[in-house]
């Protein structure tokens, strides 16, 4: 787990790496260096290649779009997350709010849940949160999620993009390489391998789409 | 109810032993008690102080989530039951049950605290699974800014469990503790009363006339043992006064008459004869006045001392009143009774010189017998001594110095 992106960066040109998983926007930047025949991407939650952010608030909240973050306090992802910080700040920019300045105070969160937490608990007036938690946010929740149903409400959805990017170096021994995507391709939430899923949030791999890719270079970057 | 010395003791010392393992057990208890307590307390308020600290830092990073995290981790703890984070005016900020969130601390169904001295001092309710909750409220401070406080709900409910097993199990140790000691304050106080209760019995045995007592054992010192032999040493002098004639340490009359019941019985269940020989000092009267009384006592000893020679083991010899005596022979015909014994006793006498007159002077003298058999001539004692007394009339009646029987009599009197 580097610590950031130059430590990233190092690892990948050094060769002490030779698998990476990423968000998207980190592996569009970085894409030189990959082996792109041997390209997979987290289904979502929902088992789909694409997800999305929202935008939520309290449902108390006297904001009702996100021309009124203005003055507002305002919680993204992590710093690295595509959907939830890169998309998010995007949204803002297509809404005509600069974060830097337009804000009152703008902070990186963390899982979905902190995030949804801290909105609620009025740490912070709006964030961004996973598409994948709609449901827990109107009908009754998953046992995990703590928030009361209605307690939030979405006031807006950040653009699509791919979900985090398995990818290998190109240097990485072949064999070896196909040996993992094939172990990769082969987890599934039915089986055994609930475990490993549950931690990244996904319900699998599956071969990543280029053109899923030529959105987020379209659009991002 | 009388209770007898040996209950009384048992009960004394068993009342005592409980108690004095009641008042432990109490304390014990009570001591249990405070201590799980002040445990109770002590963790809790360290668990409240660590939320606040942790709070101040997540309330000014304004990172409240990462306060409910923390109160999750803190609600894992058995008896933590609920934390909640609120603002310098008792607005919830975050707490475990998130719809409290923005509402005034305490909330309606725990506005009823009272204070118990015996448990802690912090504020307590019951809270709605009838569970007593103590709160334990630690301020949030950053420098000398007061942020909120933290509140943190611990139940009693663990130790009241806790002090219900130790009162259960106290309870058990205690009344194996009292069966134990009750079993030992029985064998003991035994021991300690044996020698009193021997002591009742042989008093008892001494008050209905039975000397026949066990001689108590030497060996041990202390005052019971002292009291029984001393006890016994009175019975059998006692029994010397009761029994005895002073002056010749024959058998009195009174335990002749037990002496020939006793035999009477024995002869009647073994369908043996018993005879009894009537003994009475020829001419007694004489000496007393001639030589004096101290000379006639002196007469009647050496007399039973040289019947006494004379008897067998199995005889009794009794001295029946002023100069008679009786002698009773067990399994004996009346003409064996006659020789072997009453004519051999006569005969000693009467061959006898009694040295016992001051000087070289010896006194001589005789005695008369009457015999009667038992069943032959009486069918009880009465008839008994009456027939062998009838004899011995008959024997003076001949001249003395004779023996004479009963069987004589009735077959002189039978003849026309």
């Amino acid at each position: 787990m580097p610590r950031d992106w130059d430590e990233l960066f190092r690892l990948i040109s050094s060769g002490e790496t030779d698998f990476v998983y990423q968000p998207p926007h980190v592996y569009v930047q970085l894409e030189e260096h990959y082996n792109k025949s041997e390209l997979l991407t987290a289904l979502s939650r929902r088992g789909e290649r694409k997800h999305h952010a929202l935008l939520i608030v309290r449902n108390d909240s006297n904001i009702s779009n996100v021309e009124e973050l203005r003055g507002k306090s305002l919680l993204f992802g992590p710093k690295f997350s595509t959907i939830k910080t890169v998309a998010g700040k995007v949204l803002l920019q297509k809404h005509g709010i600069n974060y830097e300045k337009d804000l009152l105070e703008y902070r990186y969160g963390g899982s979905c849940e902190e995030v949804a937490l801290n909105v609620f608990l009025k740490a912070a007036d709006a964030g961004f949160v996973c598409d994948d938690v709609t449901q827990n946010l109107t009908s009754p929740p998953d046992k995990t999620w703590p928030l009361p149903t209605n307690s939030l409400r979405v006031i807006a959805s950040a653009e699509e993009c791919p979900t985090w990017i398995f990818s290998a170096v190109k240097s990485a021994d072949a064999p070896t390489v196909s040996a993992v995507i094939r172990a990769l391709l082969s987890l599934h939430e039915t089986q055994n391998h609930q475990g490993v899923l549950k931690d990244i949030e996904s319900l699998g791999f599956a071969p990543l789409l280029e053109s899923n890719l030529l959105i987020l270079r379209k659009k991002f970057l | 109810m009388k209770l007898n010395c040996r209950l009384k003791l048992i009960i004394a010392i068993s009342l005592l032993v409980f108690a004095s393992q009641l008042t432990t057990a109490c304390i014990i208890i009570r001591q249990s008690e405070e201590s799980l307590h002040e445990k109770n307390h002590i963790h809790g308020e360290e668990l409240a102080q660590n939320m606040a600290e942790f709070s101040c830092q997540a309330i000014v990073s304004r990172n409240l989530a990462s306060i409910y995290e923390q109160i999750q981790v803190a609600l894992k703890y058995n008896n933590v039951r609920h934390v909640v984070v609120v603002d310098p005016n008792q607005k919830v900020l975050v707490s475990d049950n998130l719809e409290e969130v923005d509402s005034i601390y305490p909330p309606e169904h725990i506005k009823k605290f009272y204070f118990n001295e015996k448990l802690d001092s912090n504020p307590h309710y019951i809270d709605k699974n009838g569970e007593t909750i103590a709160e334990i409220t630690v301020p949030i401070t950053l420098a000398d800014d007061l942020l909120g406080h933290v509140i943190l709900g611990y139940s009693h409910t663990e130790i009241a469990q806790k002090i219900s097993n130790l009162n259960n199990k106290t309870m058990i140790t205690l009344l194996a503790g009292f069966a134990g000691a009750f079993l030992l304050t029985i064998l003991l106080t035994s021991m300690i009363t044996r020698p009193l209760v021997q002591l009742e019995k042989t008093a008892l045995k001494i008050s209905m006339g039975n000397f026949e007592i066990e001689k108590p054992d030497t060996h041990g010192n202390d005052e019971f043992n002292l009291l029984s032999q001393t006890m016994y040493s009175m019975a059998k002098r006692l029994e010397e006064l009761v029994y005895n004639d002073p002056l010749t340490g024959l058998y009195n009359r009174q335990l002749l008459n037990i002496r020939l019941s006793e035999e009477l019985a024995r002869s009647r269940r073994h369908v043996r004869p018993l005879a009894l020989l009537l003994v009475d000092i020829d001419h007694f009267k004489r000496i007393n006045d001639t030589h004096g009384h101290l000379v006639g006592d002196e007469m009647l000893v050496a007399i039973t001392s040289l019947i006494a020679k004379h008897i067998r083991e199995v005889d009794c010899l009794a001295r029946f009143g002023g100069e008679e005596f009786i002698i009773l022979a067990p399994d004996m015909t009346e003409m064996n009774a006659r020789q072997l014994l009453a004519e051999r006793i006569r005969s000693a006498v009467a061959k006898e010189e009694f040295n016992i007159l001051p000087g070289k002077q010896s006194l001589r003298i005789t005695i008369s017998v009457g015999l009667a058999l038992y069943p032959t001539d009486a069918k009880n004692e009465k008839e008994l001594i009456a027939t062998a007394d009838q004899a011995l009339y008959a024997a003076k009646y001949s001249g003395r110095n004779q023996v004479r029987t009963y069987s004589e009599l009735k077959d002189y009197r039978s003849v026309p």
